[in-house]
Parts: C-alpha cells; structure tokens; sequence
C-alpha cells in the first residue's frame, strides 16, 4: 500500500513538473504560441506510447519472434489514420496537388539507395539496443536503464552522420527525387492506394498472424518483477492483459518490451465486471491498452501537430544538439551540404537553448513517467555492461540511419508515410527488414 | 438632436474609413473592418513557409516570396506573366486594393509592395505592425481557404525605375548620377565587423559598404513594441538627420534586397521621396569586380 501511495505522489509530482515547465516554457515572447501546445502533445504522445506499448521494435518482435500480428496491425492503424488525417489538411493547403509544389513542412525526402542504408542500419539498430528512439524516450519514462545508454549513442551516430553527409549528398542524395504521390495521380487515386494497401496489410497480419499460445518466459527476456505488492499472481505471467479486462489475450509478446508487468487488478478478467470507478481507472490508467486504441491516438495526434506545428518528430532536437556538439568538437564540416533544406526532422541550428522540439521529447518522457508511474510500471531496470554495450552500439546505428534518413520511425515512418511521401515507405521497408534480420540472429539477446 | 448624433457617427466613420484607405498603410483595426469589403484583398507574404497554412488573416491569399514573387530561376523578380497570373489566380483585378502584410516585421510584405508597385498596382496597402500585431491583438486567425473566381489581370505598366541595377548603383558612387544611399543593415555589417547576420551564410566575399551609403538600420523607422512605422514627422526627421531629404534620389539596400524593402516602401509612400531598390544589395555589390568599396572594420573574407 506504501508503495502504492508513492506512486501516486510521483506521479502527482511529475504532473506538477509539467505544469511548471508550461508555465515557463510559455513565458518566453517567441514561443508563447507554441510551447503549451507542444508542451501538452508531448505529454500526451509519451502517455500514448506507454500506455500502448507503443514500440515499434517490440510491435515487431512480437510478430516475427512470437507470430502475434495484433501489436503490428495496431502499428498500421497509426499509419492509416495519420494518412487520412493528413489529407484533410493537405485538401485543404493545396487544392490542387499537382501544382508544383510540396505542403509546407511535411516530411517528404529524398528517395534513393542511401534510404535503403538508413533503414536498415536503423532497424539493425533497434535490435540491437532494444527499441526505436520514440521508444528508449518513452521507455526512459519507465526506467528502461539502458534508454540512455541507446541515446548517448545515437547522439554519436547523429555526428557519424552528419561526417559522411556531404560525401553521400554528392554521391547520390543531391539527385534524387524527392517524391510526393499525390502529385501524380491526385489525392483521390493515392488515398484509395494507400489507404486500401494500409488496411491489407493489416487484415494480413490479424488473420495470418495470431501467435502462438501462452508459454512459460523463456525467451530470455527479464520481467523486471512486480512493481506493487498484491500482484504475484502476474508477476511472471508472459500473457499479457490486452487492455480492457475480458479480453485478456493469451498471446505471446516480447515481455521485456513490457516494463514491469504490474497491475493491481490484473485477475480482473470477466465479462460480467462491475463498471465502478476504480474499474474505469484501472481500465484507463493501469491497464496497457491495445496497440490499435495507441494508434489511433498517435494518428491523431500526429494529424494535430502538423496543423497546429510541424508532422511528428523526436530526434531534431537530439540531431541539433549532436551537430553542435560535432562542430565544437571541430570534427564536422563547416557546411552541411543541401541538408537544411530538405522537410524532415531538422537540425538546423538554433539560438534558443530547447527548440519546440526538445519541449516535446522532454514533455514526452515527463508523460511516460507519469504513466509508468500511475501504472505501477515505474521501475529502474537491471543494467549489465553488455546490455549497456549493446545499447550503445545499437544507439550509434539507430542514430545514424535516423541522420542520414532525416528521420526515425516518427519523423520518417510515421510523418513520412502519413504525408504519402515514398520516402517513408522506402525507410520503412529497409527498417522492417532490418528488425527481421536482427531478431533471425538473435541480436537482441 | 438624435439625428444630427447620428450624422456625426456616420461622418466619423467615413472619416475613419477615408483615413484608413487614403495612407499607404491600414490599421489592423481598418483591416478587421474590412475582412468582408470585395473591393480589398489581403495577401500574406510571410519570410518563414507554413506560417500561413497554421492560420491567417480571414480571407487572406498566400503569396510565397520564393517562387510567387521571384524568378524560380534566374535572380530577378516575378517576370509580368507570371506576376499576371499569380493575381489572375487570386482573383485580384487590376482595381482591387491588395493589403499586404507577413511576419518578421513585413519584410516581404514591403517586398510584395515594391513587386506590385514595379508592375503598377499603385492600389496597394501595407497593414501596420503586420502578422506580429495581429497576432498580438488576439484576432482571429483562420485556416480555411478561399478560393476567389479567376481574373483576367492584365500588368498596366513596367516601372523600371524603381529598381536599381548595379549600373545605377555604380553612377552614384562615380558621382555620374545624383543619388543617395542608404544602407539599412546592422552597423555591424555596415563597418564591416561581419559578412553577414548572425546565423545568415557569408554570400558575399567581401565586407563592408557602398562608398557614400549613410547607414539607418531598417528598424529606425518602426515602434519596437509592434513593429508599426514611426509618424511621418518622425521618420522625415530621422533620414534627414543623416542627410537624406528627398531632393535627390535615393537608392535602398541591404543584403539580399528583403528588409531594404521596407525602408524603400517608407521613403517612396510615406515620405513620396523618388527612391529605388537596389535588389542585388551586398550579395551582388560585395562579390562585383574592381567596384570601390568602404570597409572601416578592414575585416578580410577568410582571413586576417
């Protein structure tokens, strides 16, 4: 019970560190339009993907390791509802897509074989380490001990990117297409393609994956033990509890993907269950959710925040913070070749000390820490050297795929995809390959 | 009695109205009066992209400096074709009152203004303190588009003279042509201390001034609470104190020709002093061969 008041109170006192940072970040002349705003989706994308176990790495592992679709097809219901949510706006930016120009700021990059490299390095990477970057944010939240080293180390990726950058904008980046579907064919024909392939795929992965029966853990993965007191029942269960009591699936998932396991009410499984008000937070707070019920709100959320600021992104900040850090460092070219003028996740320099988009990463871990902690989820994991290792290395290829591809699963997948940019569908492709590979040699273990 | 009350608001509102329209600039107030008027369009040209898709002034068309207004190609501005069709789009007649404004301070607003003026739409209003004062005011934005019926505009006439090439500029500093000069950059790059702005590439190879310029930073002229021009009086007094009066022609610049903009807008409606804009600014006069150039600081490009 103790353990369960602390909770609480952290969770109150984040919430309290939030608001505080809104104040403050809103203070500032320039970003008084924008910093609250940013502020909240941040927040708000953090609590998302905590409580959704929004990963894409675990997403994919669940499928490929453990023949689960379910989490990957809730992936692509982000996708197909960030695409719809995205052409409502671009209906409404530019008419006529085939007038010559691209909507303002969404990310759609140039196309050639260096997406391909980026891509799989990338995934090579969140095998690796771990997870995605979106993902070490969120799960910093939840005390995931080697999130920073993953960090640390695509923060050095980013500045092995940016040392390679103008030699791969010569070679090939600087002539290549940057390609937005719409712009031939119009809106209609593409949203029907893209819309259409996006639920195949997702209908492919529900029928043709739907896992392997519940089994003892032995994937080496490392449940981080109960949070609260009262749940041993659940403490070694690999089933995981789909996020609305009654459905309690019994599918295999990657559970070192899950945090700790710990819900107060986990045995809560029937039907018949009463609707009181602990019974709805429990639901809402303590539960995971589905992925799918996480990807319509990251849909959503990355069809608000292209409206109101820029698509989705969270290594900007990460690769500005990293180029400037290179170019004190004196090891990186005074000028960058092309690479400011590309849409994507920018790392152009800038006066401030956190752009919008260190306000968002940082308002995103302040929300999965709030959630872990509600949840119960909060805990620091067991670190070992090879973990941190592997997490650094890994770090250092998602980084650097992330670099050279102006964007990670958020900014390029993601925002990319959602935008109907063939660039984030080439990223994604190599990505996907990449996590498959990695899982078939066991880099995660 | 009532009825004489009644005149009197009807008069004081004509007034306002005569005022708004007559001057080369409108109020943000003039301007939400006249959201609805058919006879007056607002055209956002704003330096940062995605500003106006995030919202704008109700009613308001999008004009993108760096390809509506300017050669996509080579470095000259929107040729008459393409600046008839861009208006013909926007269903602006050659009659409409076009108000222009965009962010950081109207810069390519002024731009625009020069742009319109060159291919005489001499009916053009600049909105005072522009999309920060707007802003500022808490009034309405909107991100629904408008589409107006397409126009036939037809570019009446060419003013070359308000443009001025390196030639001219050059017949200045030779003393071949009576013209003064004004520099509206910082002092810094003016002494040549620096190349260029802060966080802005070095595009020219040399630093310093045009011989002759007086340096009144663009900002002089403005309130520095929201960005509105300074009364007419004080602005007179302002280039006058630098010896700038209007009983020569005069020639703006600054880096790329933007922010010059807008000191020429002041000088050529407010002040009605004959002035051009040397659009090729330091980033032409700075890298030009065997032209004569001050440079008090003595800083040398890429190298001390």
């Amino acid at each position: 019970m103790r353990r369960f008041i602390n909770n609480y109170t952290a969770a109150a006192v984040v919430l309290l560190l939030l608001a505080g940072f809104w104040f403050f970040a809103g203070s500032d002349q320039q970003q008084v339009r924008q910093a609250p705003f940013l502020l909240l989706t941040g927040a708000l994308f953090g609590l998302v993907l905590q409580r959704s176990r929004f990963c894409f790495f675990c997403v994919l592992r669940d499928l490929f390791e453990y023949g689960n679709g379910k989490p990957a097809a809730g992936l692509i219901v982000a996708l197909a509802v960030g695409s719809a949510g995205y052409l409502v706006l671009f209906g409404n930016w530019i008419a006529d897509p085939s007038a010559g120009y691209l909507p303002q700021d969404a990310h759609i990059g140039p196309v050639s074989w260096h997406l391909l490299l980026g891509g799989l390095l990338f995934g090579w990477g969140m095998a690796l380490s771990g997870s995605c970057i979106s993902a070490h944010l969120y799960r910093l939240g939840e005390g995931y001990m080697v999130a920073p080293f993953a960090l640390a180390g695509s923060a050095a990726g980013f500045v092995i990117g940016f040392m390679v950058w103008n030699r791969l904008y010569v070679a090939t980046v600087s002539t290549s297409p940057v390609v937005w579907l719409p712009e031939t064919g119009g809106y209609a024909v593409w949203a029907l393609i893209q819309i259409t392939l996006l639920l195949a795929l997702m209908i492919w992965l529900l029928v043709r994956f739907q896992g392997t029966s519940s089994a003892a853990d032995e994937s080496g993965c490392d449940p981080q033990g109960a949070a609260l007191p009262g749940n041993t029942e659940m403490s070694r269960n690999t089933s995981v509890t789909a996020g609305v009591p009654g459905e309690t699936s019994h599918l295999r998932v990657a559970d070192d993907c899950m945090g700790p396991p710990a819900t107060p009410s986990a045995s809560a499984g029937s039907v018949a269950e009463k609707m009181t008000l602990s019974s709805i937070w429990n639901r809402v707070f303590v539960h995971r959710w589905p992925t799918w019920v996480g990807g319509i709100a990251v849909g959503v959320l990355s069809m608000i925040a292209y409206l109101r600021v820029e698509p989705l992104g969270v290594t900007a900040e990460l690769g500005r913070y990293s180029r400037q850090l290179g170019s004190t460092l004196g090891i990186l070219p005074d000028r960058l070749e092309g690479l400011d003028g590309f849409a994507g996740c920018s790392t152009a320099a800038a006066p401030e000390l956190l752009t919008g988009n260190g306000i968002f990463v940082l308002a995103l871990v302040g929300g999965s820490l709030f959630s872990a902690l509600l949840s119960g989820r909060f805990q620091l994991s067991r670190l070992t050297a090879m973990k941190a290792g592997k997490g650094l290395a890994g770090g250092m290829l998602l980084g650097f795929g992330a670099m050279i591809s102006l964007g990670c699963t958020i900014g390029t997948t993601l925002s990319g995809i959602s935008a109907f940019a063939l660039s984030g569908w080439v990223f994604s492709a190599a990505m996907v390959a990449g996590v498959w590979t990695g899982i078939r040699w066991k880099w995660h273990h | 009695m009532k009825n004489l009350s009644l005149l009197l608001a009807i008069l004081l509102i004509a007034v306002t109205v005569q005022a708004g329209t007559d001057g080369p600039v409108v109020s943000t107030e003039w301007a939400a009066e006249n959201l609805n008027n058919p006879d007056v369009r607002f055209v956002e040209v704003s330096v940062e992209p995605g500003k106006f898709e995030r919202g704008h002034i109700p009613g308001a068309v999008n004009f993108r400096w760096h390809t509506d207004l300017v050669d996509p190609v080579r470095r000259d501005i929107a040729s008459a074709d393409a600046f008839a069709e861009l208006l013909s789009r926007s269903g602006i007649t050659n009659e409409t009152t076009v108000v222009l404004y965009g962010d950081h301070n109207n810069w390519f607003a002024a731009w625009g203004a020069w742009v319109f003026t060159i291919y005489g739409h001499d009916n053009i209003k600049l909105l005072d303190g522009g999309r920060n004062k707007w802003e500022q005011e808490r009034r309405p934005l909107s991100t629904r588009p408008v589409s107006y019926s397409r126009t036939t505009y037809e570019v009446a006439a060419v003013h070359d003279h308000l443009r001025a090439d390196l030639q001219d500029v050059l017949a200045a500093v030779n003393r071949e042509q009576s013209a003064a000069l004004i520099d509206i950059r910082s002092p810094a790059e003016y002494e040549g201390r620096v190349i260029a702005p802060e966080g802005i590439q070095e595009l020219a190879i040399r630093a310093g001034h045009i011989p002759g310029a007086v340096n009144v930073p663009w900002g002089e002229i403005v309130n520095p609470a929201d960005g509105t021009f300074l009364p007419r009086e004080k602005i007179r007094q302002i280039y006058a104190d630098k010896g700038i009066d209007g009983s020569k022609p005069v020639i703006t610049y600054c880096r790329i020709g933007e922010r010059s903009s807008h000191t020429w807008f002041a000088l050529h409606y407010i002040l009605g002093y004959e002035t051009k804009n040397y659009d090729g600014s330091w980033t032409e006069y700075g890298n030009a061969v065997g032209v004569p150039i001050e440079n008090p600081a003595g800083t040398v490009w890429t190298g001390k």
